[in-house]
């Protein structure tokens, strides 16, 4: 009952306590809250708090604490729980801290230690202990406190001397510096320099600026009056020779933003007036101004190794100018010989020694900042031209030693490119470049490497090296050209190459000194380039020669394509003709034409026969006809240093050439066996007759066509060329040799793209000895069926294919001639498929042979005009004897 | 007399007092939010056998009920002491 008393007189106080300014609401209320307070607390039935539970929840906390990043809370905690456990031994400590559990809202959050120290502010910390305090607690008294003294000497001498108790407690005054004992002083006075005072003295009247102006007037003018300090020609001198030097004086004025000096009007020489003075410092200043841009260009660093070059010789021009000034300034302080110490005399000496380098300073101007090209180079080349020009010796030298310095490096990857054939990936300055580094070897003259061009088409490199630039590629080409033939140990030891220096250059002495620069330095650079390039390229050239056979393989083309040897052409022609007559299914089949090519110009001495090979395309037209002779192409295999030589491009030409050449002995060969036919007939009729005359005709059509073909055109060309070919030194030589051998052979022969219609007449002109031949073979076959044992004597072997064909014809003329004989007494024509004219189905061979004849005389007519009419345009002499020599057979024919 | 009965009486008190001024310090640290007086009653009630989990109760049950005397200041120094 007391306990329950208790509890309610100390429960009635808490919600007092709690509930404050409402403590003046109805007593019913407060009874109400109290009573209900009550049975809260006296109703629940918890289980009684598990102190372990309890001090883990608070240890929790603590670590809640410092991993939230609140050690300070933590910290605190930890430190009063400790208290507490120190201060209370109580059994309900557990209890009251599961009603702090219970009771805490988010203490991460809202709490603030130093709200700590509201409650129990901080306890000031003690003062520190007092030698006063120790003395006054325990006194120094005794033996013990006594000095001790070190000496030598025996304890008996020893003095002893008695500090005094307060030297060496803390917190005593300081003793001043004076009474200090005198074994301290131990600086000698002879260690001591006391300062001159009359240097000083010097010294600071030296400095005029310091002073202040004073009024001066001078008696030459009143006008001149002004507050001036007044400072000596030394001085002046002085001041300029530092301001030339870039340093700041006092006497001129530095304006960094626009690299301008200005001098200082406020000083004044005795005995020159102020205009004068003015107008030498003003000249000084703009020495100086120049100068100075001089020299902050000077010290910005460059990127491209050619600018960095030239920015180290203009700082070696520079450093040898301050040394002139150097030299300027000590003969005016420490002259060897007596001399006047003047301002206009030092300014005329500083203007001549100068104005080399302010030349070069505007040239500096004009070079642009971010360049990776060598515009200073040509630069420096213009400038040096025009000073040379205008006699200004010293500057002319001064640039071209500089100019020369340049050139040196920017020639670095020329010898490199001339020596070694190397040329950097990256190297954007130099001229050649690698155009297509994994071309096929055979393009390896003309497609490797190219020379780099600017927009506007002129070479990318100084205007002095463009004349050389060619030279210059063909010399590294070359070199490549010797390594990809691993043939590179052919080259000569390197020479010593000739110098590109100024003290080199040929017009230095008297005779040449009026040469201009230009031709001096190009002659030069025109020894240096040759030193280079000639060798590698005339060894090339002879290597290609003697080590790559190309005249074995020009050989090779002239016999296989160009008839060179007529009878091993006749050779392989005839047995390839023999194979169409007969009607050979398989006559251009490629693999036994190529046996038969390999088996004729196999033959050959210097021809490897596995090199040849024959192609054989579907030609359009009749079998018969020369055009079909169009799908053969004999192929030679060049290998790649040829065929660097004779191009890819070229090869058509010669495959035409072999082509047109096999048509013209196409129809020499059926005329031929025409005229044998005819002959070993024996008839003499009128037809004969006229057949006789039209094949004389197209015999000596043919024959001019393969004498113009051959003897014209072929040969001298041919000859030329190799002639050309021997002489030519550069392998661009012997390329555009060989090019132009090429083009003329395409102009000559009719094989230009406007020329066509001429060169199919003249075809077609060929394709009537066809036609004529295959008339007479009906016509004989005719005769023969009616007189057919006499005629089979005249089939030789050699003729089978005739007989066949002729067999042939009388089958189907057997056979059809129950359809046509009735209409004109004439047999199907075999070949109506193959003629031009499918008319000539049904025509009598007076007729065809009318038709043809007339068709040769329409054609020579048509091709002779057409000749006649380039060859007035075009004024190839070829063209119009061809067109004379064919106008015979016009004329004859009116 | 009445001195050395003050005495042991203060003497008697000043453990008291100092766990009393510690468990303030750490219901300041747990914002807890109650006055020295408050804690006193707190104390002696769980003394005398209240639970705290039950006496916890009451005292937010009153806090909710009577919001704004939570913002009563907390009571500085050693200045109160139970009765």
């Amino acid at each position: 009952m007391a306990q329950t008393s208790t509890i309610n007189a100390l429960l009635g106080n808490l919600i007092t306590s709690i509930s404050g300014q409402h403590s003046k609401s109805p007593a019913r209320e407060q009874k109400t809250i109290r009573d209900s307070a009550l049975r809260t607390v006296k109703a629940q039935q918890y289980v009684r708090t598990n102190q372990f539970e309890v001090e883990s929840s608070i240890d929790g906390l603590i670590e809640k604490f410092s991993i939230l990043n609140r050690d300070d809370l933590s910290s605190a905690l930890k430190a009063r729980i400790e208290e507490l456990a120190e201060a209370s031994r109580s059994k309900w400590t557990p209890e009251i801290l599961s009603l702090f559990l219970n009771l805490s809202d988010r203490p991460v959050e809202k709490t603030e230690v130093d709200a700590l120290k509201l409650i129990r502010p901080p306890t000031p910390p003690e003062p520190p202990l007092t030698w006063e305090e120790i003395e006054a607690d325990d006194p120094l008294t005794g033996d013990i406190w006594d000095e001790v003294s070190y000496s030598a000497g025996s304890s008996d001498e020893d003095i002893v001397v008695r500090r005094k108790p307060n030297s060496r407690r803390k917190g005593s005054s300081i003793t001043q510096p004076g009474k200090q004992e005198t074994q301290d002083d131990l600086v000698s006075p002879s260690l001591l320099v006391s300062p001159d005072p009359d240097i000083l003295r010097e010294i600071e009247q030296s400095q005029f600026w310091k002073s202040s102006p004073v009024l001066h007037t001078t008696s030459l003018s009143q006008s001149d009056s002004a507050f001036t300090h007044r400072v000596s020609e030394l001085q002046t001198i002085r001041e300029v020779l530092l301001m030339l030097r870039g340093l700041p004086t006092s006497l001129f004025g530095i304006d960094e933003e626009h690299s301008v000096i200005f001098y200082s009007a406020d000083i004044s020489l005795e005995n020159i007036t102020n205009s004068s003075l003015d107008d030498v410092l003003q000249r000084f200043a703009n020495i100086g101004s120049d100068l100075y841009r001089l020299r902050a260009w000077v010290r910005k660093s460059k990127s491209t190794p050619l600018l960095q070059a030239f920015h180290a010789s203009v700082a070696s021009r520079l450093r040898s100018f301050d040394k002139e000034l150097s030299n300027i300034e000590r003969d005016v302080v420490a002259p060897s010989i007596p001399t006047t110490v003047s301002v206009m005399r030092i300014h005329d000496t500083i203007r001549n020694r100068s104005r080399p380098l302010l030349r070069l300073g505007g040239l500096v101007d004009r070079v642009p900042t971010h360049e990776s090209g060598f515009s200073c180079l040509e630069l420096l080349y213009d400038e040096i031209c025009v000073l040379q020009a205008s006699g200004d010796q010293e500057s002319y030298e001064l640039i071209a030693r500089v100019f020369f310095e340049c050139l040196k490096i920017y020639l670095r990857p020329v010898r490199k490119w001339i020596e070694s054939g190397e040329v950097g990936d990256q190297d954007e300055s130099f001229f050649v470049a690698v155009a297509a580094g994994d071309c096929a070897p055979s393009a390896l003259w003309k497609d490797r490497f190219k020379l780099r061009m600017t927009a506007n088409g002129e070479l990318y490199a100084p205007k002095f090296l463009e004349p050389a630039g060619r030279k210059i590629l063909n010399a590294g080409k070359s070199i490549v050209f010797l390594r990809q033939l691993s043939l590179q140990h052919k080259l000569p030891p390197t020479l010593i190459e000739p110098s590109l220096d100024f003290n080199d250059l040929p017009g230095n002495d008297s005779l040449l000194s009026l040469a201009p620069f230009a031709e001096l330095f190009g002659s030069a650079l025109d020894n240096w380039v040759k030193s280079k390039y000639g060798p590698a390229s005339s060894i090339l050239c002879q290597q290609l020669f003697s080590h790559c056979n190309l005249g074995g393989y020009l050989d090779a083309l002239e016999h296989v394509c160009c008839s060179k040897d007529g009878i091993l052409f006749q050779t392989f022609a005839d047995e390839l003709f023999q194979r169409m007559d007969d009607r050979q299914k398989v006559w251009n089949d490629r693999f036994l034409l190529t046996e038969l090519a390999r088996s004729v110009f196999g033959t050959l001495r210097g021809i490897d026969e596995s090199r040849i090979s024959v192609r054989t395309l579907q030609a359009k037209g009749a079998e018969q006809s020369v055009k079909a002779l169009s799908g053969v192409a004999i192929d030679l295999n060049l290998p790649w240093p040829v065929l660097n030589i004779v191009q890819r491009t070229s090869l058509p030409t010669y495959q035409r050439i072999l082509r047109l050449l096999l048509q013209i002995y196409r129809a020499k060969y059926l005329l031929r066996r025409d005229s044998i036919i005819l002959r070993s007939s024996g008839s003499t009729d009128e037809n004969t007759r006229s057949s006789n005359y039209f094949r004389q005709r197209l015999v000596w059509f043919v024959d001019i066509m393969f004498s113009y073909v051959l003897e014209t055109v072929v040969q001298p060309t041919t000859s030329e060329m190799r002639t050309k070919l021997c002489e030519a030194d550069d392998v661009d030589v012997m390329v555009e040799v060989h090019d132009s051998f090429i083009s003329k052979l395409q102009t000559q022969c009719l094989f230009a793209r406007n020329l066509a219609p001429i060169h199919d007449t003249i075809v077609s002109l060929l394709d009537l000895s066809v036609s004529f031949t295959d008339n007479q073979s009906r016509r004989l076959q005719r005769q023969t069926n009616k007189s057919r044992f006499a005629s089979v004597d005249i089939r030789r072997p050699r003729r089978n294919h005739t007989r066949r064909k002729s067999q042939r014809q009388e089958d189907d003329i057997s056979s059809e001639d129950n359809d046509e004989e009735d209409e004109n007494g004439e047999g199907d024509d075999d070949y109506d498929a193959d003629n031009e004219t499918s008319s000539s189905r049904n025509e009598s061979y007076d007729e065809r042979l009318a038709r043809i004849q007339e068709q040769f005389g329409q054609l020579l007519s048509f091709a002779v005009a057409g000749l006649k009419g380039v060859s007035r345009v075009g004024e190839e002499v070829a063209w119009e004897m061809l067109a004379e020599r064919l106008e015979w057979g016009v004329s004859r024919a009116d | 007399m009445s001195s050395t009965r003050q005495e042991a009486r203060d003497n008697k008190r000043q453990p008291y007092l100092e766990v009393l001024e510690i468990l303030g310090e750490m219901a300041t640290l747990l914002d807890i939010n109650i006055t020295q007086r408050q804690l006193a009653y707190c104390v002696s009630l769980i003394e005398n056998g209240v639970e705290p989990q039950a006496l916890a109760n009451v005292i937010n049950g009153l806090r909710a009920r009577y919001p704004e005397e939570e913002e009563v200041p907390k009571e500085h120094g050693k200045d109160e002491s139970t009765k």
